[in-house]
């Protein structure tokens, strides 16, 4: 009987159905074996495993079940880091299309597509758009990719995880808030690409989705008595004023604070302390932070302590060190008035102090008893303030202050070396913004290249024993074994 | 599968005595060594990574060559009937003829040992990419093989048979470009799951995913079960 099934079903017609049902069955195969993948990454320190953070984004974007599409340009071809940067975009892109249900990716050829580009309004390689709905946030190749190290030893770090959590972070809060920046008082310019310009800083809250304008607040807008604070301010910057800032511009700044806005404060050693932080208990006392833990080779720059705060969390999780440059020391006062609540965010380490001049020893100044002050040194400092308090009338919102013993940290010369700048400053950002959902976001992971050390005649004796000492050994061998034969 | 066994023996014997067995390895290891030193010349990583990606496209259009013969040729001088009327299971024909294949391709990739001991006398391999890239070319040096196994059994013409089998080959490898073209999500998902770029793209990374794993070996037991009904179909056509 088996064998008259096994005939008929080899013969004609039945043949070509058993034929199409096993291309069936193997498709079905693979489809069931896609369904329940299992992947293992053999990688070192698990480079192609998607961090937890980002995981847990797209696990979010897969809840709400509404389809994002990320378009990546390539980078743009002849340049050095060009393959490199192709290929590590192009991998994240296939590990995130791996670990979700809504994300489509694709990788477009720049110089081959330009009308896409243009739709989509990018102008720059590496660039990426990620798009939910109408929903759009643009991702730009700067800060996908930096380089580091010295002119022979530079090599390109690709940072596309950190910054692509952080993308999606934002699709969950579509609305724009606005950042203001005083000026007037010889602040740094927003617009200055320059080390002490605040672009870079401007270009990261770009990202996350925070538009950037300058503040003037020592005349009146139009339709308005006095300078005001416009409504749409979730947080205004102040740093490194040169000159006092004006009684109706200090009014405007506490009249912002009780409708619940967030103020920071950027000091530098030597800039006027605006009256108002006196007001709150904080005081910026003469000298520069020292420390003896510092950033080889600079001493001005204290290797900072992080103190328990929500703006901290990150760069504590991710062990990024922040780095500033010449910091102002603050102090709290003893007595706080009603209403006011500060932590520390930043400190020097116990055996730091107030530098304020005497003894060097290499260079580098010591802590010297009588004239210098005792630490640790507070360098930022977190304040809550209530309704009730001295500058907020009862009635009126709580409200945040951040004060920073340093504006370096944000301008461009540091945002992007500095290790923690840019988490922390974008962390501060979120908390006075009251966005604290966004507090606490995944740090940067470098992708790590493992690079050869060859000179070029190393090189040399690579390409002569890749390309000729095999092919030259088996074909001899093959030479041999075929003359063996005909010698038979 | 003592009948199996014995095919692969004496396929692998006639192999090696063939001249196009080693013009086969002459070209596969220099092209290797090729993509190997390009891969290091242009990014300077520990990586074999470019080798791995361009070897992978390099074995569609080569493997088929080394196969065209296995039907094709037993088919032209007439052997192939008297196998077919020989108390000799079809499956242990088919079997042994794909692995005596398989067998020279990883002798082939064993002699490609010698770029990674380059890349760990210069610097720090990663060792796990290194093992999963590898793994990844012995997948698709088994499916190739089948695919060039089956192409060869659909034909008396050996070149013919070659070109069919890169003919079948080559849609695994033009989808993946194809893929970044179309507009379609659903288009765009097909066509990636077709691409051997994606399959192996992890593999030479380092993850081993069970889909791929699952893609390179259904692949395989697919071309060599058309591989059957094409030989089966030869008994009532």
């Amino acid at each position: 009987m088996k064998q008259v099934w096994r005939r008929r079903l080899a013969f004609g017609s039945n043949a070509t159905i058993v034929t199409l049902l096993g291309v069936v069955i193997v498709v079905l195969l693979y489809v069931a074996a896609v369904q329940t993948r299992v992947q293992i990454d053999y990688s070192a320190e698990g480079q192609n495993t998607l961090s937890p953070d980002l995981k847990a984004k797209l696990s979010l974007l897969d809840t709400d079940d509404r389809p994002v599409v990320i378009t990546a340009f390539t980078a743009q071809r002849g340049k050095v880091d060009a393959n490199f940067k192709d290929r590590v975009i192009g991998d994240l892109m296939t590990a995130i299309g791996k670990n979700s249900q809504v994300v489509d990716w694709r990788l477009i050829d720049f110089d081959r597509e330009r009308l896409t580009a243009e739709r989509l309004g990018v102008t720059e390689y590496s660039h990426m758009v990620i798009q939910r709905g109408s929903d759009r946030v643009d991702v730009s190749a700067r800060s996908l990719f930096r380089s580091v190290g010295a002119k022979d030893k530079r090599q390109t770090q690709f940072l596309g995880e950190a910054v692509i959590a952080r993308a999606f972070s934002q699709l969950h809060t579509p609305r724009r808030r606005v950042v203001y920046v005083l000026g007037g008082h010889g602040e740094p310019a927003v617009s200055d690409r320059g080390p002490t310009g605040l672009s870079d800083f401007v270009q990261a809250l770009d990202v996350e989705r925070y538009d950037v304008e300058a503040l003037d607040l020592l005349a009146a807008p139009l339709g308005e008595l006095v300078p005001v604070v416009p409504q749409d301010a979730a947080v205004v910057l102040i740093a490194s004023p040169q000159a006092v800032l004006a009684t109706h511009e200090t009014d405007a700044l506490v009249s912002f604070l009780s409708r619940g806005g967030g103020l920071m404060f950027a000091l530098d050693p030597g800039d006027v302390a605006p009256t108002m932080l006196n007001r709150m208990g904080v005081g910026v006392v003469g000298g520069v932070a020292s420390d003896r833990r510092v950033v080889f080779p600079f001493w001005d720059r204290p290797i900072p302590v992080t103190r328990a705060h929500p703006v901290t969390i990150s760069i504590s999780k991710a062990k990024l060190v922040p780095v500033l440059a010449h910091i102002a020391p603050l102090m709290v006062a003893s007595t706080l008035p009603t209403g006011v609540k500060i932590s520390t965010v930043l400190s020097t380490s116990r055996d730091g102090w107030i530098e304020r001049g005497g003894q060097l020893q290499n260079g580098a100044p010591v802590y010297d008893e009588g004239i210098d002050g005792a630490g640790p040194v507070n360098l930022a400092l977190a304040v809550n303030l209530r309704p009730g308090s001295d500058l907020i009338a009862a009635g009126g919102r709580s409200a945040r202050l951040m004060v920073v013993g340093d504006s370096d940290f944000l301008a461009n010369g540091l945002f992007s070396d500095g290790p923690g700048n840019a988490t922390l400053a974008l962390e501060m950002v979120h908390w006075l913004a009251g966005a604290d959902a966004r507090v606490s976001s995944v740090g940067a992971r470098r992708h790590k290249v493992r690079r050869l050390a060859i000179s070029t005649q190393q090189l040399e004796t690579i390409r002569w024993l890749s390309l000729a000492f095999l092919p030259i050994l088996v074909g001899l061998i093959g030479f041999g074994v075929r003359w063996g034969r005909r010698g038979r | 599968m003592g009948i199996a066994w014995a095919i692969f023996k004496k396929e692998l014997r006639v192999t090696f005595v063939s001249p196009l067995a080693w013009v086969f390895l002459v070209a596969f290891l220099f092209l290797a060594g090729l993509f190997f030193y390009m891969g290091i010349s242009s990014n300077g990583e520990a990586s074999t990574r470019v080798m791995m990606a361009n070897l992978s496209i390099a074995l569609m259009f080569l493997l088929p060559m080394l196969t065209m013969r296995h039907f094709a040729e037993e088919a032209r001088s007439g052997t192939l009937e008297l196998m077919m009327t020989a108390p000799v299971p079809l499956w242990s024909l088919i079997v042994g003829k794909w692995a005596s294949t398989v067998a020279l391709c990883l002798v082939l990739l064993l002699m490609t040992g010698l770029f990674p001991a380059i890349l760990a006398y210069y610097g720090e391999p990663d060792w796990g990419v290194v093992a999963t890239g590898y793994l990844g070319l012995v997948l698709c040096c088994m499916m190739f093989v089948a695919a060039g196994v089956f192409s060869s059994s659909l034909t008396e013409e050996p070149v013919a048979g070659g070109l069919l089998g890169v003919l079948f080959l080559m849609p695994f490898w033009v989808t993946g470009p194809a893929a970044e073209m179309v507009q379609s999500a659903t288009a765009r998902t097909v066509l990636r799951a077709l691409a051997l770029r994606t399959h192996m793209g992890a593999m030479s990374k380092g993850v081993v995913d069970t889909a791929d794993v699952s893609w390179f070996l259904l692949g395989t037991a697919g071309f060599l079960f058309l591989t059957w009904r094409s030989l089966e179909s030869r008994r009532w056509r």
